[in-house]
């Protein structure tokens, strides 16, 4: 592949109580490049990238055998800070999920609560944050107006801000476009490639399209199993296994 | 079929006079007492003291005492209420002491209230020595009115979305933080307004409070929470029962009976105001 | 084992009908070809004008095939090797259509020279006929059954008919400076040797294509 390695999973096995859902995953993310995870409906994808950011630790019956390396350390160590993990690895959710908060706060909450209290400084980052979500121009004049108070797409690019306020490495993408309309898609899917300069971007999908458009790498889950990996050009017009090949092509799935 | 249109109608009258029945006994019992009472309501009766053997004078230290038993209640039930529901919804595992501890909370809902009564007189005014007293009153009716208070806080808990949460931990939030910032202020006023309509209801208890501090008559306000104390419900039983002269002293039962009555009404709108007001501004 | 649940019938049936249309439209230009070299070897004018007239079913074919080509891609956006074969077959209409028109200029010519007898048996013309009508039929062939293409037997072929146009080429000029009135005749000649070998040349990138519609590759054949 050539390029440098973000996350890289080892024998990555999960179970919901009696029920394993990831099998033997091995993966290797590449760093500041957008990576499609892709596969029929609870085949695991959106299971694989909350181990990414442990959010399945809050998930009671849950158990995880393997390794799960960022840079390099091994997340699911005991001596792992999980806050520091999730404020490293950022997190985006299919429904837009804003808090019911003004504009402002829904940004400016996270900096503050890990330590940031300066007035100014909040105030810089909130302005950085809204406009590398392309949303500032829409939203300046209304800081202190609720964020329900915005549209769908609006709301979900200013979760995808608020996940940047706390200048994570990656993000985490979890079928981010699946409650919005065509013209909403469109803006986060320019979003998401604009990113991808800076941030390493992970986005679970089951618009086969989307992925095509949007991701440089693709993943194809089935049924647990880490299927196939590679360039989503190799994927997509010729892929290796045939497995991949019925489900890109909708002959099932 | 002409008898299915018939019968549509004989079922629909039959609901329909339940509910009648309902509003017509609520209508018969506060008209009953409204007019039994209402002559005697009037700022004197409210703020004076009972004289020559209750048979004239006001209810006043029946009323403070009521009320001071209601704030003392909630001070205690409230915290141990929400806490434990914070507890129960947001940080409980699954496994045997969660379980013990929910089993806990459904059969003290289910006790009746004179055991309550027992439990108070044993425990609080013997065991631990405070005595017949407003406190060990408020401490029985705590433990009461705990399995409500903490159902309802429970409820409220459980309405805020999991995805608020989600949001909030996936920011790097501590388990706290998110409770404290994004769950406890849209939990916060369902949860009063549960606590303050089972509060209402604790008002008008009789049995815990007759066997752990409430007097039929004492002279002067109770100056500490470890006094014994007058309360409106065992008032109106021994006037109602046990006055020498019940003749005249039945407008006094009327007029206690009013009162109290608006108290638990004052308390419940109270709750619903709060709740459409909370409602309204918190809107998901 | 996984079960192939069609899902997509109603897709498959439209590729199915584009690669049917397809293969139609490649014998109809494959034919003309054919038929110009027989109607130049009896001098028939009839089937030259036959031919030309076939023109314009050729170029019906070819819009009409690409517009279900395209309109299936914008319905259905096909993935993979669904990719591929419409690919290929918006690719291929272009190359089966050049190679028809050649055959119906070859036809043009035959009225030209219908006149007076053929010089030597037109030389080498049919049987450089033949052989890019065996590679034309070869790569229709591989197309409609989705098989991997001979690509060194089509190499080879593709060099006996360059071979073959240099031949030709030669022995017209030998004719032509024998008789100045012979001239007119072998120029076409050289023109129609030239018309045979750019055919081969479009049958090569048939099976090119088809190549990378059946294996995803890209291969070149030279």
């Amino acid at each position: 592949m050539g390029e440098d390695i973000e996350i890289e999973t080892k024998n990555l096995n999960l179970w919901y109580g009696e029920k394993q859902v990831l099998k033997n995953i091995d993966l290797k993310i590449p760093e500041e490049k957008v990576t499609a995870v892709i596969g029929p409906s609870g085949c695991g994808k959106s299971t694989l990238i909350r181990c990414f950011n442990r959010m399945n630790d809050i998930i009671d019956c849950c158990r995880i055998e393997g390794k799960v390396f960022i840079d390099e350390k091994d997340i699911y160590d005991k001596r792992t800070d999980v806050v520091e993990l999730r404020k490293n690895v950022g997190m985006v959710f299919q429904k837009p999920n804003p808090f019911p908060k003004n504009i402002y706060e829904n940004i400016a909450y996270a900096p503050r609560i890990h330590g940031l209290k300066n007035k100014k400084k909040l105030d810089k980052i909130v302005e950085k944050c809204l406009k590398q979500a392309f949303l500032w121009d829409e939203v300046k004049d209304r800081l202190s107006e609720s964020a329900r108070s915005l549209s769908g797409g609006q709301q979900q690019r200013l979760c995808i801000a608020r996940a940047l306020a706390v200048e994570p490495e990656i993000i985490l993408m979890d079928e981010p476009c699946s409650a919005l309309d065509p013209m909403a898609t469109a803006k986060i899917e320019e979003l998401i490639r604009y990113l991808s300069k800076d941030y390493t971007v992970i986005i679970v999908t089951h618009n086969m399209q989307q992925a095509a458009r949007v991701s440089d790498y693709t993943a194809y889950l089935y049924i647990g199993e880490l299927i196939e990996f590679g360039s989503t050009k190799q994927i997509f017009e010729n892929p290796r296994e045939e497995s991949t090949e019925n489900y890109i092509t909708g002959r099932f799935g | 079929m002409k008898w299915k249109k018939i019968k549509e109608h004989i079922i629909y009258s039959l609901l329909r006079l339940s509910g009648l029945f309902i509003v017509c006994a609520l209508a018969i019992l506060l008209l009953y007492i409204i007019s039994g009472g209402i002559g005697k309501i009037s700022w004197e009766f409210l703020t004076s003291f009972p004289t020559n053997g209750m048979m004239s004078g006001g209810i006043f230290p029946m009323i403070i005492g009521t009320l001071s038993l209601m704030v003392l209640t909630m001070v205690i039930a409230l915290p141990i209420g929400i806490f434990s529901a914070i507890y129960l919804v947001e940080y409980a595992k699954p496994g045997r002491f969660t379980d013990a501890i929910r089993l806990a909370v459904h059969n003290l809902a289910g006790v009746p209230s004179i055991v309550y009564g027992l439990l108070g007189l044993g425990f609080f005014v013997v065991f631990l020595g405070f005595g017949l007293s407003l406190i060990s009153a408020a401490f029985t009716l705590a433990i009461m009115v705990l399995p409500i208070v903490i159902a309802s806080a429970q409820e409220a808990l459980r309405a805020v979305p999991q995805n608020m949460r989600e949001g909030a931990l996936a920011l790097g939030s501590t388990k706290w933080e998110t409770t404290r910032h994004h769950v406890l202020p849209y939990a916060l006023p369902g949860m009063l307004t549960g606590s303050i309509l089972a509060l209402s209801r604790a008002a008008g208890e009789t049995a815990p409070i007759i066997m752990t501090g409430a007097a039929f008559y004492i002279t002067h306000l109770s100056s500490s929470i470890f006094d014994e104390f007058m309360a409106l419900p065992y008032s109106i039983y021994t006037l109602a029962t046990q006055s020498s002269n019940v003749e005249a002293t039945r407008p006094t039962v009327f007029g206690a009976i009013l009162v109290l009555l608006l108290i638990v009404l004052c308390m419940n709108l109270v709750a619903i105001i709060a709740r459409n007001y909370y409602r309204k501004k918190y809107r998901w | 084992m996984m079960k192939k649940i069609e899902m997509r019938s109603k897709f498959d049936e439209q590729l199915k009908e584009i690669k049917d249309d397809v293969i139609e439209m490649g014998e109809l230009a494959k034919e003309m070809l054919k038929e110009s070299i027989i109607a130049l070897k009896n001098q028939d004018v009839k089937l030259a004008d036959k031919v030309y007239d076939n023109k314009k079913k050729l170029m019906k074919m070819d819009d009409e095939i690409e517009h279900h080509c395209l309109q299936t891609i914008s319905m259905y956006q096909p993935m993979a090797k669904d990719m591929r074969v419409i690919g290929a077959s918006l690719k291929l209409i272009t190359y089966i259509t050049r190679i028809g028109r050649y055959g119906k200029d070859i036809a043009k010519f035959v009225k030209e020279i219908a006149d007076k007898p053929q010089i030597a048996k037109l030389v080498s013309i049919p049987h450089m006929s033949d052989i890019v009508d065996s590679m034309i039929s070869d790569g229709l062939r591989s197309y409609k059954k989705g098989e991997p293409v001979d690509i060194k037997s089509f190499c080879n072929r593709d060099d006996d008919v360059d071979a073959l146009r240099d031949t030709i080429f030669r022995e017209a000029l030998t004719y032509m400076m024998q008789d100045s009135k012979n001239i007119k005749r072998c120029m076409y000649y050289i023109m129609i040797a030239r018309y045979l070998e750019r055919c081969a040349d479009h049958a090569c990138k048939i099976a090119e294509k088809v190549s990378y519609m059946v294996t995803g590759g890209r291969v070149e054949i030279k």
